[in-house]
């Protein structure tokens, strides 16, 4: 409240001319509140610099003055002209002395009106003897009563005098009513001034305290209209009883002793409403010019602002300190320049691992001395001298806790904290203690390490098993290769002898070649049956996928089996003429192999008939005989690998059990199904779809 | 005219029966159980040429194949791989052979695929 915002270097400089000027001086800014005063005017009044401040320095005028004062000092702060004033003001030892004030407005460089100066000067001995000098006429007309009084005895001697008497009696009289009514205009004056003050005042006459004058600020003030004159102060301000305040009034009448309160919070009912505001008020009393008090004058100037801002200032401050010590992460306040403890919230505490009465309130490291020389003191002298913030992440700090030194790892970040000029009070420390997570991550380094480690063995042994797979099917190859090379020379030799021998005189001859021939044929599939299991499990059989007509195939395929066998009829039945996308030799291979099995399966004379049909966005393909039929056990099981369905009727028919797996393996790598339908002694059917295109 | 058919087989019992299986239909076969004798194509002008995919000292056919291909002097020879390779018809197509034949093959197959690239 003492700090004129605007107050600068040059003020402080004039300042201290003024301390040393032989008058006493003030300055005051634009608002008329008087922000300096020179020692002079502080030895002179005996009242310590914040009772002067603002508005209080009023309070040591003499009653009778103040008001005169008071209203000269605002008209010149209105008009920003200079002026003159005489008041008496209250020395030291409780004497009131005549000064006279002189005051010049002052202006910034760019024009703008700043406030007054002003200087007084004690010119009690002077105007005393000035004053002597004006009551001289007032003996002159003690003279001229007594003149009178002789003009009158002469009145009982000489009647004639009577009527010369009486006249100037008269004119006496006149004098007398313009005396009044000059009495009269300068109450009139007073009133004005009063009421045009800028502070609250108000005069209460009697014991009773009625209100003589209220200006407009107090009327401002109390909230209460302006209809009060006349009324008491108890009754416009029922709020205040037991407050102390009437009491206050009392006694100011009774003992003739000024009242002065600073700061004081009245609580005043204003629009209704209780509401609390601040005042430094004083009651002064007045005397009658038989020196009789015949009331009492408030002057009061409103601080309710000033206290609020205080109270806010301090609310906010208590703010921060209760978010630092509720916090969910370590915070402080290191104040001053030996970063001295402010505030620290318990995890900021625990952190230290001190205890409360260690670090509170002392130096940081006074408080933590191990904390020293990790570089923070530097961090901390940036942030306060230079305003640099630091923010650091998973730094290592050493710390003595319960008796060991630990290393704990840290984010934290030091802020400058600031007042609400900006100017740097300390620090605000916050810190995350990231300890655990920098071990958990370093943790989660070592087994990443390791993960890669284990990746690369698993790399190295998937490499390795490829270089087996590799070899199995390069053995898979070879072994295919060595078992068809033989074969190839003898089944040609089979054929070229077959066709020479075809007309022997043997009869048995061409038939025995014709056998060897289909053994070495069956053989020969035998071995691309084993080949292509095993390409299909290494994933080396790929679907070579183009569209072609299903049709044709089923016609094709039919038509060669047909050709090569003898005993059995094959007939395509109901085949839809539809396109398929599909690997066309192995789809081929499939229809074969479902042919085969139902030759195999069904007795000579029997025909086996193969549909086609199209079934909700597949097309369906059935190969049905009228064979021996197949166990309701075995339908199942028929797709797995080298599954072959033991009965005595079959023992004779020849097959690893290959041929329905490898076909379900084609078929649902087109995203088809396979299956069997089937009833012993009847006959079975063989199902698979594939999806259109 | 008669006509030139080379023929490389690396299996010395199915180069025989081959050998007797081209000349019984009339062809003049030049045998040899290499490639080695490929280098001598510009001299043997043969009509075609029959190759054995796996062939002695890590050589393949289809790389003789390419070679032959590769030479506009030769690239009309019509080449058949012949070889029990599983995937022995996508090596030919790679290797831009005109046809190939899997063993084991049935000779009346053999013979009629011979015959039509041969008059291709």
């Amino acid at each position: 409240m003492a700090d004129n915002p605007g107050k600068s270097a040059t003020q402080t400089h004039s300042t201290n001319l003024a301390d040393q000027a032989p008058a006493l001086v003030w300055l005051a800014d634009a608002n008329m509140l008087r922000y300096s005063f020179n020692n002079r005017w502080l030895t002179f009044t005996g009242r310590p610099l914040e009772q002067e401040l603002q508005n209080g320095w009023t309070e040591a005028i003499h009653q009778e003055d103040v008001i005169r004062c008071f209203s000269t000092y605002s008209a010149s702060f209105k008009a920003q002209t200079e002026f003159t004033v005489h008041y008496r003001l209250r020395r030291h030892d409780g004497a009131y002395r005549w000064l006279v004030e002189q005051g010049v407005p002052r202006y910034a460089a760019d024009g703008a009106f700043t406030g007054f100066a002003g200087s007084c000067l004690d010119i009690d001995e002077v105007l005393k003897q000035q004053l002597e000098d004006l009551y001289k006429p007032s003996m002159i007309e003690q003279a001229l009563n007594e003149e009178l009084a002789a003009t009158n005895e002469e009145l009982s001697a000489t009647n004639e005098e009577l009527v010369t008497t009486n006249e100037e009696l008269v004119e006496s009289q006149h004098r007398l009513e313009t005396m009044v009514d000059d009495l009269a205009g300068r109450d009139q004056k007073i009133r004005s001034i009063v009421e045009s003050a800028p502070f609250p005042i108000g005069v209460y006459i009697g014991r009773e305290m009625r209100i003589e004058l209220a200006n407009q600020s107090i009327i401002d003030v109390w909230g209460k209209g302006s209809d009060i004159v006349g009324r008491t102060y108890a009754e416009v301000l029922p709020e205040l009883r037991d407050t102390g305040i009437y009491e206050q009034l009392d006694r100011v009448f009774t003992t003739g002793e000024p009242f002065h309160a600073r700061n004081q919070r009245v609580d005043l009912v204003v629009d209704g409403k209780l509401q609390p505001f601040y005042f430094n008020y004083s009651f002064t009393p007045l005397y009658s010019a038989a020196g009789e008090i015949y009331g009492v004058m408030n002057t009061a100037a409103e601080i309710t602002d000033l206290v609020v801002a205080k109270q806010q200032v301090e609310q906010s401050e208590r703010n921060l300190h209760n978010m630092i010590l509720q916090a969910p992460v370590a915070m402080c306040i290191l104040l001053g320049p030996d970063y001295v403890v402010e505030v620290a919230n318990e995890k900021m505490i625990e952190l230290w691992g001190k205890p409360v009465k260690a670090v509170w309130n002392k130096p940081i490291f006074e408080g933590l001395p191990e904390a020293r020389e990790q570089g923070l003191e530097q961090l901390l002298f940036d942030a306060y001298h230079n305003g640099v913030a630091y923010h650091a992440s998973e730094q290592p700090v050493q710390l003595l806790r319960d008796g060991t030194i630990d290393t704990i790892y840290q984010n934290f970040v030091y802020e400058p904290y600031r007042d609400i000029d900006g100017t740097i009070l300390g620090v605000i420390a916050i810190t995350i203690e990231v300890t655990e997570q920098v071990m958990a991550r370093r943790e989660l380094e070592a087994r990443e390490a390791e993960l890669l480690l284990t990746k690369q063995r698993l790399e190295e042994e998937l490499e390795a098993g490829k270089k087996l797979q590799a070899q199995k099917d390069s053995f898979i190859g070879i072994a295919s290769h060595e078992l068809k090379t033989p074969l190839t020379s003898l089944t040609a030799i089979i054929q070229i002898v077959g066709n020479k021998l075809k007309t022997s005189a043997d009869p048995y001859i061409p038939t025995a070649l014709e056998k060897a021939n289909a053994q070495a044929k069956k053989m020969a599939s035998l071995i691309n049956g084993f080949l292509n299991i095993s390409r299909l499990e290494a994933g080396k059989i790929v679907m070579d996928k183009q569209q072609f007509n299903l049709h044709k195939l089923l016609e094709e395929t039919v038509d060669d089996l047909g050709m090569t066998t003898q005993g059995h009829t094959i007939e395509l039945a109901d085949s839809a003429t539809t396109e398929v996308f599909a690997d066309r030799e192995k789809i081929g291979s499939v229809v074969s192999n479902l042919i085969s099995n139902a030759i195999k399966y069904s007795h000579k004379g029997t025909s086996i008939t193969v549909r086609s049909q199209v079934e909700d966005g597949f097309v369906k393909v059935s190969v049905t005989d009228t064979g021996v039929g197949i166990s309701s056990n075995d339908i199942n099981k028929l797709f797995e690998r080298y599954y072959r369905v033991e009965s005595s009727q079959n023992r004779h028919i020849s097959g690893f059990g290959i041929g329905l797996y490898l076909s379900s393996e084609i078929i649902k790598q087109h995203q088809g199904r396979i299956w069997a339908e089937s009833e012993e002694g009847i006959g079975s059917t063989f199902h698979f779809t594939l999806p259109l295109p | 005219m008669i006509k030139k058919v080379l023929l490389v087989e690396n299996d010395r019992d199915t180069l025989d029966i081959l050998i007797y299986i081209l000349e019984d239909k009339g062809y003049h076969v030049i045998s040899s159980a290499t490639g080695a004798v490929l280098s001598r194509i510009h001299e043997l002008q043969p009509d075609i040429i029959i190759l054995d995919e796996w062939l002695d000292n890590g050589e393949s056919g289809s790389e003789w194949c390419r070679r032959v291909k590769a030479d506009n002097s030769t690239a009309g020879i019509p080449v058949l791989l012949i070889s029990t390779h599983p995937r022995l018809e996508d090596i030919a197509h790679a290797a831009g052979a005109d046809g190939f034949i899997k063993k084991p093959f049935d000779i009346n197959g053999f013979c009629s695929t011979v015959e039509r690239y041969l008059n291709s």
